[in-house]
């Protein structure tokens, strides 16, 4: 499903180059479980950027699908983001002027999912993380575990092949990202294909594959 | 979707109440201008569409070309060439002649009831969408009928029998019958009349003479309005053809009037007349259409200054909002989501705004009401369910079009620049936008400032260069028919009044007439502007007599024997120095007179005229006016009633008919006045707007560098340069706005001005009541903002971050 050969990402440091990337060759085949990890600085958000292609990469090919990245038009992308990824960020990055619902619905709007269904769909993410009581409640008035609960639901519900999640438990407690952790593992059992940065060997476990980054390097 | 997007609006614009309230209230005041002047076109189109065939009339327009090279457009036509064209062609179906010689007094009794009417044939009931409640429309072939609306006939018949009745036409004595009543008119027409009667009346008694229209006279384009209606299959460019061939015919042998080198005809149909083109000698009334641009325009311009206002706004908040559009676009939102969201946001702004508008727009309709230009044209400002529709439709397309611009670059944002909050995030170049944006602005408002100024400075001028001194103190009492000797006398008996004059017109006003005028040098007559003055008329208003003597008083005079001209008369016919021509012969119409002497130039009419040759001539029964110069130190009020009473017992019918000289000359002007009026209007809405726009702006920069005043106070340094800097910019775009500005007000000035042959000399000051308005204002938004900047607490500012 994904697969990078030789990308190379830098940014112009004076007359140098600042590498983020160098000559990262990587292959994930739908299905998969893979934890990202590496001290902080080690370009781990870059590599998944460029892998969610909300980022440009300097050099070397990247295919999505059998697609050159390089060659999609804007629309592909969006299309792409509508049907078939789901972002979850460590910074939640919920719409403050919308509530709870709200923010969980906008994916189904852009996807012109009818009105009835629509309800249906957050209903039901909104019982299965537990949030029904906060759903009239605007962002600021939830807790880190309770907003990050609801970026991923809002991730979730137009139901994404492929999950990519950039410590999505990184300001949470230990039994909030347990949790996490769970629902992750639920929907790769499903056959959701899930990439995520993470600090924490425990995460990591969940998974079936880890990568270790180091200066913009696979090392492992 | 949409009621996400509207909720979204609704909670930014809340969350951001401040920048809203600028939007909304900058794009609220100038709505509310646009939204006048979609009632007046509106208005303007409601004239005469209750005929039965509209777009099949058309009106006989006649192209008067002058010898002077040039050609100006009547709405009148002669009644020969109308009456000869409709009896031949056989495309005419109805022809209705409406003659402007029935007008003056209708007597009942003892009662005067003063009117303006038409002449015309039964053809015009047939014609035109106007119903009789009572008689037959076959009686406006007979003589001595009249024909009375509805108005016209309850005012003079309150008791409602008025069919049949006679009435006396004053002044003609003439008995009229009463033949009809029309119903009330369906709807608004151009057509102005209280009554009609046929066009027997007018030309079969007493000769044609005796009211100044003749059927067979082919010169006279004056008297007259002409409509056809035209068949179905009527082709209006042949009939225009074949009524300038009969014209070519009959014209070619005729001795034209003296200006007039030959006429050519068009037809106008009957909707193209209100709202339509300035033609002289128009009927009655309605808005031309070049003020209905005129008015647009201005309102286009203020909404568009406020739109931008909008824009600039909208994109400097939208590097605030550039998280949400990325939070979108990665939950699937495409451009055109995001487009159509940001067009929702700015409808939403656009409806609070009109909303708004409207509210206003209940203020400005009275203080436009008044509005002389707008009751002399029947303009009827008024709300209507329709308008409403209207306006919802104007606040789509302003939301739409102030929408674009910010929507277009928002929806461009990439992802991921904007979620990660970097600096680097550019929108647009929005920097120098923003600033053609402002200076544009302040180039407007300036504009608008040199305009009313110049006007201003102009009405001041014209006033006080005006013809004749001591206005202020002299009365002018219309004679109403009176004998003029006897009115003299009773009210010379007055000790408050110093001096009497007499005159036909008054003097200084757009009244005029004209006398042919033949020397024993000129072959042809030639046409000179003449008034009848007596013998006091000269030293009462400081004339200055260059040469010869002053009229000596003869009331009984059988025959006018001597008239005064003025030095550009002599120029004009080349009769050399003023000692010379005292004595000398020339011939009024047929008639001939002596000069008796010669009076330096002085301007006799408005500014917008050039010194003309002039006549002033002894015609003791044309006498029309008295003035009176009352004592100075009088006390005016009490003086005029006294003025009335000695009045009322000359003539106990009728009350006085009096006004002071300075107010009728100052009402000469009031058609610039009320030009200068609205142009006030839209340069304190352009002026409103654009320092709303500032203040927005400064507001936003300031906010931007919150963190900075706050280190700034809490190191004790003070904000003044800040100030400095901040007003400099803002100063510098107005150096720039004033470059523009000049030429171009320049060239406005110049387009308005020229109408005007005594105008005020151009000069440099016209710039500074503006310039230091503007100025001062800019230099007030950015210090109070400082200011209030400055008084925030710093702590909290710091921790903010
Ligand atoms: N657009 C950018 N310009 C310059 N430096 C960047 C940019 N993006 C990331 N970096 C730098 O690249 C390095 C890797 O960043 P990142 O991928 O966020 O690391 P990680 O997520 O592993 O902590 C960091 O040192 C960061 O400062
Ligand atoms: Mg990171």
């Amino acid at each position: 499903m994904i697969d990078l050969q030789h990308i190379f990402k830098w940014v112009p440091v004076g007359g140098a180059r600042n590498f983020l990337l160098r000559d990262l060759s990587l292959q994930i085949g739908e299905g998969e479980f893979v934890s990202i990890m590496g001290p902080s600085g080690s370009g781990k958000t870059t590599l998944l950027n460029v892998i969610g292609m909300l980022d440009h990469f300097d050099e070397g090919e990247y295919k999505f699908l059998h697609e050159e990245v390089h060659k999609m038009k804007e629309k592909q992308r969006t299309q792409l983001y509508k049907q078939y990824i789901g972002f979850v960020f460590q910074a939640y990055h919920l719409i403050d002027e919308l509530t709870v619902y709200e923010n969980i619905e906008t994916p189904l709007l852009y996807q012109d999912v009818k009105g009835s269904e629509r309800k249906a769909l957050v209903a039901d993410m909104l019982d299965r993380f537990n949030i029904v009581g906060k759903k009239d409640l605007f962002p600021n008035q939830l807790s880190g575990g309770q907003q990050q609960l609801v970026g991923i639901a809002r991730a979730l519900i137009a139901k994404p092949k492929l999950i990519l999640a950039d410590e999505p438990t990184g300001n949470l407690n230990s039994k909030q990202g347990e949790e996490i952790m769970n629902i992750f593992s639920e929907l790769n059992q499903q056959g959701v294909t899930i990439i995520q940065v993470t600090h924490s060997e425990k995460n990591a476990g969940y998974g079936s594959r880890i990568i270790e980054l180091l200066d913009g390097r696979i090392v492992n | 979707m949409f009621r996400n997007y509207l909720l979204t609006g609704i909670r930014d614009l809340w969350k951001f109440r401040f920048f809203s309230g600028i939007n909304v209230f900058g794009l609220g005041i100038s709505i509310s201008a646009c939204l006048l002047v979609i009632m007046l076109i509106r208005d303007a189109y409601n004239y005469d569409r209750f005929h039965p065939e509209p777009n099949r009339i058309y009106r006989v327009l006649t192209y008067a070309q002058r010898k002077g090279g040039g050609t100006e457009a009547y709405a009148s036509s002669p009644y020969a060439l109308s009456s000869f064209m409709a009896a031949q062609s056989s495309s005419i179906k109805e022809w209705v002649p409406l003659i402007n010689r029935f007008n003056g007094e209708l007597v009942l009794g003892e009662s005067r009831f003063q009117f303006e009417g038409l002449g015309t044939h039964p053809s015009f009931f047939k014609t035109f969408g106007f119903s009789l409640e009572e008689g037959n429309a076959g009686d406006l072939n007979q003589p001595n009928v009249i024909f009375l609306t509805a108005g016209l006939a309850r005012k003079i018949f309150p008791d409602g029998n008025a069919l049949g009745q006679n009435l006396v036409w004053g002044g003609h004595q003439q008995a009229l019958r009463v033949a009809g009543v029309l119903k009330e008119f369906p709807g608004k027409t151009h057509l102005e009349f209280g009554a009609l009667t046929s066009v027997e009346t007018l030309s079969a008694s007493a000769g044609a003479d005796a009211f100044g229209f003749d059927k067979n006279n082919w010169l006279d384009y004056y008297a007259g309005w002409h409509f056809y209606r035209l068949t179905d299959q009527a082709d209006k460019s042949k009939i225009e053809a074949e009524l300038n061939e009969v014209a070519q015919n009959r014209y070619s042998g005729l001795h034209l009037e003296s200006r007039d080198a030959g006429y050519s005809f068009k037809l106008q149909p009957m909707d193209k007349i209100t709202p339509g083109p300035l033609l002289s000698n128009s009927i009655g009334r309605g808005m031309p259409s070049v003020l209905l641009w005129f008015l647009s325009i201005l309102g286009i311009l203020i909404v568009a200054s406020a739109g931008f206002n909008h824009a600039n706004i909208s994109l400097a908040r939208a590097v605030n909002r550039a998280r949400e559009i990325g939070i979108r676009k990665i939950n699937g939102a495409g451009r055109l989501n995001i487009f159509s969201q940001f067009i929702v946001e700015s409808i939403l702004v656009a409806l609070l705004s009109t909303a708004l508008g409207i509210l206003i727009l209940q203020w400005l309709i009275p203080l436009f009401s008044r509005l002389d230009f707008l009751n002399s044209m029947d303009i009827t400002l008024r709300m209507d369910w329709a308008l409403y529709g209207w306006y919802l439709v104007f606040a789509l397309v302003v939301g739409v079009l102030i929408g674009v611009l910010p929507a277009m670059m928002i929806s461009r944002v990439a992802i991921l620049p904007s979620i990660q909050k970097l600096s680097g995030l550019r929108i647009l170049p929005q920097v120098s936008l923003r600033k053609a944006i402002i200076t544009g602005q302040l180039a407007m408002t300036l504009v608008f400032f040199f305009l009313i100024t110049t006007s201003y400075l102009q009405i001041r001028f014209a006033l006080d260069t005006n013809f004749g001194a001591g206005q202020d103190y002299m009365v002018n009492l219309d004679l109403q028919g009176q004998e003029y000797l006897r009115v003299k006398t009773e009210m010379s008996k007055l000790p408050v009044v110093k001096s009497i004059a007499a005159s036909s017109m008054l003097m200084g006003t757009y009244r005029d007439s004209k006398v042919d005028v033949k020397t024993k040098d000129t072959a042809d007559a030639l046409g000179v502007r003449d008034y009848v003055v007596d013998e006091n008329f000269l030293p009462a208003f400081g004339l200055t007599l260059l040469n010869g003597k002053n009229f000596e008083p003869d009331p009984d005079q059988q025959h006018e024997k001597q008239v005064l001209v003025n030095e550009s008369f002599l120029r004009f016919f080349n009769m050399g120095d003023p000692s010379e021509v005292v004595g000398k012969g020339i011939f009024l119409d047929t008639s001939l007179v002596s000069i008796a002497g010669v009076i330096r130039d002085f301007r006799f009419k408005p500014a917008d005229y050039a010194i003309e040759p002039l006549v002033l001539r002894y015609i003791p029964e044309q006498f029309n006016i008295l003035h009176l110069t009352l004592d100075r130190s009088a006390d005016l009020q009490q003086a005029v009633a006294s003025i009335r009473m000695s009045w009322a017992a000359l003539d106990p019918g009728r009350p006085a008919q009096w006004s002071f000289y300075a107010d009728d000359v100052k009402a000469t002007y009031r058609s610039l006045r009320d030009i200068l009026w609205i142009i006030a209007f839209f340069a304190a809405l352009a002026a409103s707007i654009t320092l709303m726009g500032l203040l927005g702006m400064v507001t936003y920069i300031l906010s931007g560098r919150r963190k900075e005043i706050a280190i700034r106070k809490v190191v004790g340094a003070g904000l003044d340069k800040l100030f400095w800097v901040l007003s400099g910019s803002f100063i510098r775009w107005l150096v720039l706005a004033v470059l523009i500005s000049i030429p171009l007000a320049s060239l406005l000035n110049n387009l308005w001005l020229q109408n005007y042959a005594y105008r005020v000399t151009w000069s440099p000051l016209w710039f500074v009541p503006g310039l230091a308005l503007l100025t001062t204002a800019v230099l007030l938004i950015v210090g109070l903002q400082v200011l209030r900047a400055a008084l925030s607490n710093p702590v909290s500012s710091l921790r903010n971050e």
